[in-house]
């Protein structure tokens, strides 16, 4: 994918994921070329990734989609109790005064309830999960083959907790673990990093608190199916064009920067749920209104997402 | 410690056997220092190199952070960084 042409315009990333001429990029091709090269088990990453919207096409992605949507909302009144019994509490325990990491206290058990309660099973993912590394094209072997296991061990987990469901509905739960996973600690974190960097929970500034500021899906790729005109060039069939994202965090609209959400039909199907954390996250910043610094931040190595690997926190009384 | 060189020329050996010129194969065989280009390997051998290293020092590697590394002496450094991190 290193040939892949970076789209940085507003308003060709619109047009990309809002037309049918520009296709979803497949996740597991890499994996299945590996696997076989070196007989190595890659069976549930390819299992696995017949279930994710965003590596499929035609009807098979929409069918996708509309069975994730389904379980999205069938679980939205849990997963919105959620969101109010827990965030609050949460926000009190990470800005009580002392040292904090962000990562480890609040974002990641916070994306494991959530999910969790999405897909109907205790999830307990660790702050090294591979799951949503099925996006990557550079990890290694180790990697891929613990990747693997770990997604056998969490197919198996939905399995038990929910012995009635078939291997489509399973899959689809797990294809949402990893669709959530990162995608949600990244731009949970990154944009409370922003609010944290400002040295107060409560900063008076709306353009860090009326929505996320960053997203942790800094792109998206697609196939142009049919010659495409992108930022005043013609690409041929066949390019692949990488939407990047994280161009919409630059705006100042509220409204535009939640676009890194995408369009349409591609649009994230936790967007609804990522804005009703935030909102709740926002009353519990707002409660508290302590002085802070961040003490540790740095990114994560990782070609698809934008994720803190490291992110302290030092709360003081102000 | 580990022979980490010994390790890393013997996964080269391994995956450019049957591709590289017997030229490279020299160099590569006596341990000098020389650009990796010259072995002629594609994405699907270093995946190769890599699942030996890793395996041999139970580390893991990333395919970029290996592709980075230019010559025989760099890729050994690299190595040996990541088995003294772990």
């Amino acid at each position: 994918m290193s040939d892949a042409v970076n789209v940085y315009d507003l308003g060709d990333i619109a047009m990309i994921l809002g037309t049918a001429n520009c296709a979803p990029v497949s996740c597991s091709d890499g994996h299945r070329i590996i696997g076989n090269h070196l007989d190595l088990d890659v069976s549930e990453i390819l299992a696995v990734a017949q279930h994710i919207p965003l590596c499929l096409r035609g009807d098979a992605h929409l069918a996708a989609r509309r069975r994730i949507a389904e379980i999205i909302s069938a679980s939205s009144t849990q997963t919105r109790a959620v969101v109010e019994r827990e965030i609050t509490a949460m926000i009190a325990d990470l800005l009580t005064p002392g040292h904090h990491d962000v990562m480890q206290e609040f974002v990641t058990p916070l994306v494991n309830k959530l999910i969790g309660e999405t897909v109907g099973v205790p999830l307990h993912l660790s702050e090294d999960t591979l799951v949503s590394r099925l996006f990557s094209h550079t990890i290694g072997i180790s990697k891929r083959k613990r990747m693997n296991t770990e997604l056998r061990e969490l197919r198996q987990a939905i399995s038990a907790e929910l012995p009635h469901l078939n291997d489509i509905e399973v899959g689809d739960r797990l294809a949402l673990c990893i669709l959530g996973s990162d995608a949600m600690r990244g731009t949970l974190a990154r944009s409370l990093h922003t609010i944290f960097e400002s040295g107060s929970s409560a900063p008076d500034d709306p353009a860090l608190t009326e929505t996320y500021s960053k997203t942790g899906v800094p792109f998206i790729d697609r196939e142009a199916l049919e010659s495409v005109e992108i930022e005043g060039q013609e690409r041929k069939a066949g390019t692949i064009l990488r939407s990047r994202l994280e161009a919409f965090e630059h705006s100042d609209d509220p409204k535009v920067r939640n676009r890194f959400f995408g369009f349409g039909i591609h649009t994230c199907l936790g967007r609804t749920l990522a804005l009703q954390v935030w909102r709740q996250i926002q009353k519990g910043l707002d409660e508290k209104n302590v002085a802070v610094s961040v003490t540790a931040f740095a990114l994560r190595k990782d070609d698809t997402f934008h994720i803190p690997e490291t992110f302290e926190l030092e709360v003081h009384l102000a | 410690m580990p022979n980490i060189k010994e390790i890393v020329v013997s996964a080269l050996l391994e995956a450019a056997e049957n591709v590289s010129t017997k030229e490279a194969l020299a160099n590569l065989g006596a341990g000098v220092d020389f650009d990796l280009a010259e072995l002629g390997l594609e994405s699907l051998h270093k995946m190769q190199i890599i699942m030996h290293i890793e395996e041999v020092l139970d580390i893991e590697l990333d395919i970029d952070d290996v592709s980075e590394q230019e010559t025989l002496g760099a890729l050994v450094d690299f190595v040996t960084g990541k088995v003294g991190s772990n």
